[in-house]
């Protein structure tokens, strides 16, 4: 799964840290599905989405063959 | 790849064994009681003294007013550094334990007892630190006490996904590296006691135990859920 969370929080102008306590995660957390090492839950994915007001699967990208 | 070097390194220790035992190699630690008590003092001395200076600077990465990605930065130095402290703390109240088993076992000076319990203590004081410290650089998290019987439930209930995620990791890593660790341990025992005619079955019998008793724990633990 690709994620733009990285061209996301440089268009918003937020760090890692920021990004972190906007969704009530830790920054590691937030680092870690940054470099698409985790997947995240579905509820962490949603107020990712809300904090930068896109659809989670505009964020998230899943690719056909891991469907 | 990983298991070509397993088996190397198996091997290695076999023809290390095979040979000494060979040659009739015997080794008394006794004889050398004094000397790894007095270094394993010092190697303390030396653990608790980083980790002296790593708090510091903890604290005064913590009073950095960085922005930007500097603020990430400064946010990774500080668990990296955390991480670096709370191993050498761990290291640190391990050595004190084994330097106070050795001066008690040897019957070496009243002084050698009392220096080894006197860095238990301030190594067990160093862990209560690492939690002020914590709750200082983090006080929107609820960490909870040492003492508390229900620390490790109460520790993952408070982290998120990726530190779960990174803690499984670890905590897998660490389990296949105790249960090698521990064979190693028994086949190591077993030669020491061979060598020196002085028997250390007790310890040999306490390691298979652990590692029972370890790996049954974690197969319940899976199997039951």
């Amino acid at each position: 799964m690709k994620t733009r969370m990285r061209e996301l929080r440089a268009r918003d102008g937020l760090n890692q840290t920021q990004l972190a306590k906007l969704t009530k995660v830790s920054r590691q957390t937030i680092s870690l599905i940054e470099r698409e090492e985790l997947i995240p839950s579905l509820l962490i994915a949603a107020r990712i989405a809300r904090v930068f007001n896109e659809p989670v699967e505009s964020i998230f990208l899943i690719e056909e063959d891991e469907l | 790849m990983k298991t070509v070097i397993q088996v190397l390194l198996c091997a290695v220790i076999g023809f290390v064994v095979a040979t000494l035992m060979l040659i009739n190699f015997t080794i008394d630690l006794m004889e050398y009681a004094e000397v790894i008590v007095i270094t394993l003092i010092g190697i303390i001395i030396i653990l608790l003294g980083v980790s002296l200076k790593l708090y510091w600077e903890v604290k005064k990465l913590y009073n950095t007013d960085a922005k930007g990605d500097e603020e990430d930065e400064v946010d990774l130095l500080i668990y990296k550094k955390f991480a670096d402290y709370s191993f050498l703390v761990q290291s640190s109240i391990v050595l004190s334990v084994l330097v106070l088993c050795t001066t008690v076992i040897t019957l070496q000076s009243i002084v050698l007892t009392i220096i080894a319990i006197a860095t238990m203590i301030v190594s067990y004081l160093f862990t209560i630190f690492m939690t002020n410290l914590i709750q200082l650089v983090y006080p929107e998290r609820n960490i909870p006490n040492l003492s508390d019987s229900k620390y490790a439930e109460k520790l993952l209930e408070i982290s998120d996904e990726g530190e779960k995620h990174v803690m499984l990791i670890g905590f897998y890593k660490s389990y296949n590296l105790l249960n090698v660790g521990l064979l190693i341990g028994i086949v190591l025992s077993t030669f020491y006691s061979i060598s020196t005619d002085q028997s250390q079955l007790f310890s040999i019998i306490v390691m298979s135990l652990v590692l029972i008793i370890v790996n049954g724990k974690y197969c319940f633990s899976i199997r039951n859920k």
